[in-house]
């Protein structure tokens, strides 16, 4: 399992739910295990978080972040 | 459609709370919900407030909890009906009681046992089925929900669903829909609200971090993750369950099936244990009567008539055995020859007088009983008792014990966020540095934490602080929102609530602080729940006034207390100088300013004295016409003919809480009863209508029974601009005895009376090195601590008072025991003899040694600290002191001793006094001080003079004044006594950071000398501290 928090691009359906995006080349979403809601810093004034953790048509799983209210995406967990 | 919330948690989950009961209940009723739930975890403390409030709103309130269950697991429970409340205060009672304190847990066949009138509703993620489900243990989470609709039954268990848009939530609701439809169990939505509003987490955040000892950078499992478990309104809900819209609905039928569970103003009154075949009421009677034989010899038609008036009322009202207890209790504490005083309201009654509760003749003074209870009020009666702070204890037990302890409790009190320790809670978790914390909490006064910021502006010590205090505003913002919450519960320093049946089933009990078992509701809240408490407070100068007799008695004198004539012109002398230090009551700078104007004659001053040094009459500016008046300076007159009664006796002003009482009867004929509740309401009134309206009342009453209305106009602007600060004439009586009595010793036993004060610190207004100046100043030698003659306690020796060993700081109890028994076996010869023989610790010979307790074996303190070291050695060694000295001993070096100054530092540092002189003399000596006058100069010189006085800065205080604007009251202690001083606005804004905000360094004060009767104060321009001063020279 790995930590990356770096931006990332998301293509998405209806609701703005991932369905591929682009870590080490094209990844297919197959299935949107969980998703939840983050407040994060709001000490720093930072915005919520809305997380989805999802599985890729190549087996693997990982886990897509975008702020609430803004459209850059990021990737923040790679599961081995 | 609607929704109610059936999981809320409020201030009372302590640190799990990020909103007042105010905005929850203010939010459901503005959003429309019919009903509210309360689901504290393990506590009911919020129910009673949280009924008045729901109620008050027009919304339904359910009471209910959120119990921690063996295992780690929570379970909601809602009452439906008053057995269903009396089910959770067992289930929370148990869970405490059986538990380690904090730890409450209850364990399954207390589920069993109490389950009558409940719904039982699955929890949040720490609930059994949704963390087996969660961890994908679907066998267990579904035998889990077979136990628990096996207990509760299909009617009255649900599993609870939560969009609480967290990791697995959509998994965990489709783990327990499954799992209800395979059980045919019911389905409930519900928000597991922590706050009113979403923008309110970061308050429960910063909660949640002081809670769990973290800081907002740092993770922890018990913060939550986001934001969403607020009351959401019943279109949010409806939204988020759209897929399940049945559970919204539930919500709503559970409610509807919850009734009133909680019950307020029952009568849950004691039962007295009383001679076969007699009744409570009859009972009283005959103890009031054969007391009043007592009291008065002669039971004269006046006195039956009064009595037979108070005995209706308290018959009347249910209470004649609460009566009972309390003579009972008194009873008791005089059998064991502890000491005692009945206070407040109560000694308006001539029933407790002739029980022998209180000492006030309320039928002599003409008090009037409806200040303490009346039909009208029908109110709870409500006795406090000073006793003997040492026996308090024994005193409470004694109730335990003839009550049951299931019967009898301590009451609660709640310990709230206030200035200091929410600047310490708040920023710790904020991450700001504990020394910095501390530095900024220790120069902030009393204050309410919502009141930091505009303290910032007003108080110089915060103002010249040099402390940056914009780096801190979000910190003073979070303090305003979580201003007052409940942080923990404590023990009410005096209250005791008996009940006539098992309080597990009125009120939660729970384990305080030294094992003290609390109700979980305040001594507010008990009084609505129905049941009725006594207030046992301990008095140290119950304990004084006993020990000073022990002292007298050992000087082989005799003194009766209980005779002490009520007449002595010498102390009635001492208390017209002003001179009042020790005295009960009488002793604080204003007091001592009043007491050398009044001219006191008579216990009658006294009384007035008492209530008048008082927030209210201060603001009220009754002061100085109650002075000019008894002095004959000014005349007394009387709006109208019937105040003259009432009123002659304090000289026309109105000071008595039974004053307004007897006016509103005579002037407008309201009945007694009445006359209090009006007392009440004017005292509460919130605003300038509901004043106005209460005025006009008593105006139209007034007309009708005569009297002309500008007159009755006037006479109710007289009582309302009193109403809130007066006080009670029963209370002030049953002080002024005591203080009048403490005085007597004061004059006549001073080395006895004040070595018994001093040993019973702390306590009074002064600490005791001013008590040790007043006693020299009354020609009384002060010994200091001496390991070959102080005893554990002061003592009086020789007409001298000896310093205690109780005394020395550091000195532990175990070592001033061996030192007596060592001592017991023969006097110490040596140092090292004393070292050897008592067998005390270093810390201990250090104090001691440093404190000059040891001067009497050997004069050389750095000598005999030095040989510290080498005498434990030895006695390590098994050396006998009497054997291998002096040829094992090395001898003592040569060390000059410390200086005059050094010692006087370490004594003060080491025992709060300096025995064998005063600073100031020191330093008058040292630096030749002779502009600074002493308290014993100023004595003679004229009003208006200018003069520079210097000393310690005692108790400076910035009382409330009526045109808002701050004046400081503080004195200055010499080597003769004190000097009183006054702080202006203008000079507290330029020197108050000298006052204020931490050290208090002695000062030098720049001022005008002002005469008022035998009094004598300093008014100050400047400020500055002693050691600039001489500096300077």
């Amino acid at each position: 399992m790995k930590i990356v928090d770096k931006p990332v691009r998301v293509l998405t359906r209806k609701l703005k739910i991932p369905r591929a995006f682009t870590y080490r080349g094209k990844q297919e979403v197959e299935k949107v295990t969980d998703f939840w809601l983050e407040s994060g810093e709001w000490w720093e004034d930072r915005p919520e978080r809305v997380v989805y953790r999802v599985r890729t048509a190549g087996g693997g799983m990982f886990e897509l972040y975008r702020h609430k209210g803004k459209p850059e995406w990021f990737l923040y967990r790679v599961y081995d | 459609m609607s929704f109610v919330h059936l999981h809320v948690h409020s201030p009372f989950s302590f640190l799990d709370g990020g909103s007042s009961l105010e905005d929850l209940v203010g939010q459901a009723a503005a959003a429309g919900m019919p009903a509210l739930a309360l689901t504290d975890h393990n506590n009911l403390s919020g129910a009673v407030k949280f009924q008045q409030l729901a109620e008050e709103r027009g919304i339904k309130p359910i009471i209910g909890v959120e119990l921690n269950l063996e295992g780690g697991f929570h379970l909601v429970l809602l009452a439906q009906n008053p057995a269903g409340y009396s089910s959770l205060c067992r289930l929370v009672s148990k869970a405490h009681l059986q538990n380690p304190r904090l730890q409450p847990k209850a364990a399954w066949r207390d589920l069993e046992e109490h389950k009558e009138g409940l719904f039982a509703l699955s929890g949040c993620r720490r609930g059994e089925i949704p963390h087996l489900i969660l961890h994908g243990r679907y066998r267990e989470a579904l035998d889990s929900a077979r136990r628990y609709l096996e207990l509760y039954g299909r009617e009255n268990f649900f599993l609870e669903l939560q969009a609480d848009l967290l990791p697995g939530f959509t998994g965990l609701a489709r783990g327990l829909s499954d799992l209800a439809e395979s059980l045919g169990l019911g389905l409930v939505a519900s928000n597991n609200v922590h706050f009113a509003r979403k923008e309110d987490f970061p308050q429960h955040d910063l909660l949640t971090c002081v809670r769990t000892l973290t800081t907002l950078d740092s993770v922890h499992p018990e913060r939550r993750l986001n934001a969403e478990n607020y009351l959401k309104s019943p279109t949010e809900m409806a939204q988020v369950f759209r897929l399940y819209p049945e559970v919204v609905t539930n919500s709503l039928k559970i409610a509807d099936r919850c009734g009133k569970s909680l019950e307020l103003n029952r009568k849950l009154f004691p039962r007295f244990p009383l001679p076969k075949g007699q009744k409570a009421g009859e009972f009283l009677r005959h103890l009031v009567y054969q007391g009043a034989k007592e009291r008065y010899g002669e039971v004269t038609q006046a006195v039956r008539e009064r009595l037979e008036h108070e005995l209706e009322i308290i018959n009347r009202l249910g209470y004649p055995d609460y009566f009972l207890l309390v003579w009972d209790m008194a009873r008791y504490a005089k059998n064991q020859a502890v000491r005692f005083a009945g206070r407040g309201s109560a000694a308006d009654s001539a029933v407790a007088y002739c029980l022998q509760i209180t000492e006030v003749d309320s039928i002599a003074r003409g008090l009037m009983f409806e200040r303490f209870m009346s039909l009208e009020r029908a109110q709870k009666p409500d006795i406090d008792i000073d006793f003997d702070s040492r026996y308090r204890d024994k005193i409470a037990n004694y109730i335990y014990e003839k009550y049951g302890r299931d019967n009898v409790a301590s009451v609660c009190t709640y310990n709230t966020f206030q200035a200091r320790s929410a600047i310490r809670d708040l920023g710790k978790a904020m991450d700001f540095p504990a020394p910095e914390l501390d530095r900024i909490a220790k120069k902030m006064p009393w204050l309410h934490a919502d009141d930091i910021e505009a303290a910032l502006a007003s108080f110089p010590e915060l103002r010249d602080s040099g402390i940056p205090w914009e780096q801190y505003r979000r910190l003073f913002e979070a303090c305003a929102k979580l201003a007052g919450f409940p942080r923990f519960i404590g023990t009410h320093l005096g209250g005791i609530v008996v009940s006539g049946e098992p309080l597990t089933g009125i009120t939660p009990l729970q384990e305080a602080a030294k094992g003290v078992v609390v109700s979980q509701f305040d001594k507010d809240y008990i009084e609505d729940l129905g049941l009725v408490k006594l207030d046992l407070l301990s008095l140290r100068t119950m304990s004084a006034i006993d020990d000073s007799l022990v002292h007298i008695r050992s000087q082989g004198r005799k003194l009766d207390y209980e005779r002490i004539p009520l007449d002595d012109r010498p102390t009635y002398a001492r208390l017209n100088r002003g001179e009042t230090i020790g005295i009960f009551q009488l002793e604080s700078p204003a007091q001592r300013a009043l007491q050398s104007r009044l001219e006191a004659s008579e216990l009658e001053d006294i009384v007035a004295s008492v209530a008048l040094i008082r927030p209210g009459p201060i603001k009220g500016s009754m002061v100085e016409p109650f002075i000019s008046r008894r002095q004959g300076l000014e005349p007394v007159t009387y709006l109208h003919p019937k105040l003259a009664p009432i009123l002659a006796k304090t000289y026309g002003v109105v000071l008595f809480q039974e004053q307004v009482l007897e006016i509103a009867q005579v002037i407008a004929g309201f009945s007694p009863g009445e006359a209090d509740r009006l007392r009440r309401v004017m005292s509460h009134a919130r605003s300038r209508q509901d004043m106005a309206k209460i005025g006009q009342d008593f105006v139209e009453k007034s007309v009708a029974n005569g009297v002309e209305r500008e007159v009755a106009e006037k006479i109710f602007s007289y009582m309302e601009g009193y109403a809130s600060y007066g006080f009670c004439e029963a209370h002030a009586a049953a002080f002024a005895t005591t203080a009048f009595k403490t005085a007597y010793l004061v004059e006549h036993y001073p080395a006895e009376f004040f070595a018994a004060v001093l040993s019973q610190q702390p306590m009074g207004f002064y600490a005791p090195n001013t008590i040790c100046v007043e006693l020299r100043r009354r020609g009384v030698e002060i010994l200091p601590p001496d390991v070959s003659k102080s005893c554990r306690e002061f003592t009086v020796e020789g007409g001298a008072v000896r310093v205690s060993l109780a005394q020395v700081k550091n000195l532990s109890r175990e070592d001033l025991e061996k030192i007596l028994a060592a001592r017991r076996e023969k006097p110490f010869k040596s140092f090292r003899d004393f070292c050897h023989r008592s067998g005390v610790k270093k810390d201990s010979l250090e104090s001691l040694v440093l404190s000059g307790a040891c001067d009497s074996l050997h004069s050389n303190r750095r000598q005999l600290y030095w040989a510290i070291q080498q005498e434990l050695g030895a006695r390590q060694k098994g050396l006998d002191p009497n054997l291998s000295f002096p040829f094992e001993a090395e001898p003592y070096p040569e060390l000059a001793d410390y200086s005059e100054e050094e010692k006087l530092f370490t004594e003060y540092n080491l025992l709060g006094i300096t025995p064998r002189r005063h600073f100031m003399a020191f330093w008058r000596e040292k630096h030749g001080l002779s502009r600074v006058l002493s308290s014993r100069e100023i004595s003679n010189l004229p009003d208006g003079e200018a003069v520079i006085v210097g000393g310690l800065v005692i108790r400076p205080h910035r009382p409330p004044t009526k045109s808002g604007r701050t004046v400081v009251f503080l004195s200055l202690e010499d080597e003769f006594g004190l000097v009183d001083v006054t702080v202006f606005e203008d000079a507290y804004q330029k020197y108050g950071s000298l006052l204020f905000g931490g050290k208090r360094p002695p000062l030098a004060v720049y001022g005008t000398l002002q005469r008022r009767g035998k009094g004598l104060s300093v008014t100050a321009w400047k400020l500055e501290e002693l050691r600039s001063y001489f500096d300077r020279k």
